[in-house]
C-alpha cells in the first residue's frame, strides 16, 4: 500500500520534472541528500512525520530544512508538499521508485560500482561504456568506495554481480585449492 | 449252564438214592424167609431192579444229561472259537503293532534325517548371514576410515588454502599500486566487451 503510495508521488514528480525538462540525476541526488539529512537527525524526521505536530509548524520546519541544502525550486516544493501530506516516512520509497521510474523514462539501467580506490570520472566513463555495450542500454553507475575488496571492482548490474576484485579472485583461487 | 449241570446231577442222585432205599428195604426184609428162595428172587428182583433202574435213568436222565454234554459241546466248541477269534485277534493286533513300530521307525528315522538336514540347513544360512554381517561391517568400517580420511584430506587442503591465501592477500596489500588498479580497470573492461 505504501509502496503504491510512494511510486505514485514519484511518478508525479517524474512527470513533473520532465515536463519542465529537468535533471533526473540532480533531482534524484537532491532527494538523497533530503533524505540522508533526516535519517542523520531522528528528532528532525519525528518531527516532520508526526500527525501531532501542527501543520504549520512542520511547514515551518520544513522551510528551514529545505532552504539549507540548495534544492532546486520543484525539489523544495515536493518536499514540501511530503511534509505538508505527512509524507515524509515515505521519503525512502519514493527515492527508490523516482530512480525506477526516471531510468524507465529515460530508457537507461542503473548500476553500483564497488572499487578499492576512488575511480576517476574518465575511468567511470569507460566502465560505463562497457556495460552499454553489454545491455544496449545507457548505464548510470553508482560509485562505493569498499577497501574490502583491495584492488579493482565489483559491479552490480540487472541483478547480475561482474566481480572484477582482487578479493573475488582470491576467493576463486582458495575454492580451487580446496576442490584440489 | 451250571445250573443244567446241577438240574441233571440232581435227578441221577434222587434216583439213585430211591433205588438204593428200595433195595435196602428189600434187603433187609428178605432174612425172614428161606435161603434158596430169597437168594433167586433177590437175583431176579435185582436184575428186576437194575432194568427198572436202568430205564428210570435212562428215562429222567438220559435226555438231559444228553443235552447236558451236547450243550457241553456246544459251550467249548464256542470257547474254542472265541479263544481261536481272541488268538486271531491278538495275533493280528500284533502284526499291526509290529507294523506300527517297524513305520515308527521309519518315521523316527525320516524325522531324524529331517532334523538333521534342517540343522545343517539353519547353520548354513547363520554362517551365510554371518559372513555377510562381518562383510557389511567391515565395509561400513572402510567407508567410515575412508571419509575420515577424505574428511581430514579436505580440512588440510582447506587450512592450506586459507594460509595460502591469506599470505597472498597479505602480499597483495602491501605492495598493490594505483597503476595495478588502473590496469585491473582496464583488464575488467576488455573483459565486460567480451561478455557476450
Amino acid at each position: 500500500m505504501s509502496r503504491a503510495l510512494a511510486r505514485r508521488y514519484a511518478k508525479a514528480l517524474v512527470e513533473n520534472l520532465m515536463e519542465h525538462k529537468e535533471d533526473f540525476e540532480d533531482a534524484l541526488a537532491q532527494l538523497r541528500r533530503v533524505s540522508d539529512i533526516l535519517r542523520a537527525n531522528p528528532k528532525l524526521y519525528r518531527y516532520l512525520s508526526q500527525p501531532v505536530v501542527p501543520r504549520r509548524n512542520r511547514l515551518e520546519m520544513g522551510k528551514i530544512l529545505v532552504g539549507d541544502l540548495g534544492l532546486s525550486p520543484r525539489i523544495k516544493n515536493f518536499v514540501l508538499v511530503l511534509v505538508e501530506k505527512e509524507r515524509v516516512p515515505l521519503l525512502d520509497i519514493i527515492v527508490e521508485e523516482f530512480r525506477k521510474l526516471a531510468d524507465e523514462a529515460l530508457g537507461q539501467v542503473r548500476g553500483k560500482v564497488r572499487t578499492a580506490r576512488p575511480l576517476s570520472s574518465k575511468e567511470l566513463e569507460v566502465l560505463s561504456k562497457s556495460f552499454q555495450d553489454l545491455v544496449g542500454k545507457k548505464v548510470v553507475l553508482e560509485v562505493e568506495e569498499d577497501p574490502s575488496i583491495i584492488g579493482g571492482v565489483v559491479t552490480l548490474l540487472g541483478g547480475v554481480v561482474f566481480d572484477g576484485s582482487i578479493k573475488g579472485n582470491l576467493e576463486q583461487i582458495r575454492e580451487k585449492l580446496i576442490e584440489g | 449252564m451250571g445250573v443244567v449241570r446241577m438240574g441233571v446231577w440232581g435227578r441221577v442222585f434222587t434216583v439213585l438214592l430211591l433205588v438204593l432205599l428200595w433195595t435196602g428195604l428189600v434187603w433187609a426184609s428178605g432174612g425172614e424167609g428161606g435161603e434158596h428162595h430169597v437168594s433167586f428172587m433177590m437175583e431176579a428182583f435185582r436184575v428186576i431192579n437194575f432194568v427198572v433202574f436202568a430205564f428210570l435213568l435212562y428215562k429222567f436222565v438220559g435226555q438231559p444229561v444228553k443235552n447236558y454234554f451236547k450243550e457241553r459241546v456246544h459251550t467249548i466248541e464256542l470257547a474254542l472259537k472265541e479263544a481261536r477269534e481272541t488268538r486271531e485277534e491278538a495275533e493280528k493286533r500284533a502284526q499291526e503293532y509290529a507294523a506300527k513300530l517297524k513305520n515308527a521307525e521309519v518315521e523316527l528315522k525320516d524325522m531324524l534325517y529331517q532334523a538333521e538336514r534342517e540343522r545343517d540347513e539353519q547353520m548354513r544360512r547363520i554362517r551365510e548371514e554371518t559372513e555377510k554381517m562381518v562383510q557389511r561391517i567391515r565395509e561400513q568400517a572402510e567407508a567410515a576410515a575412508n571419509l575420515e580420511v577424505k574428511k581430514a584430506r579436505l580440512e588440510l587442503q582447506r587450512e592450506a588454502a586459507e594460509l595460502a591465501v591469506n599470505m597472498a592477500e597479505g602480499l597483495i596489500k602491501e605492495n598493490f599500486t594505483d597503476e595495478d588498479q588502473q590496469r585491473l580497470l582496464s583488464e575488467y573492461a576488455t573483459k565486460i566487451k567480451g561478455v557476450h
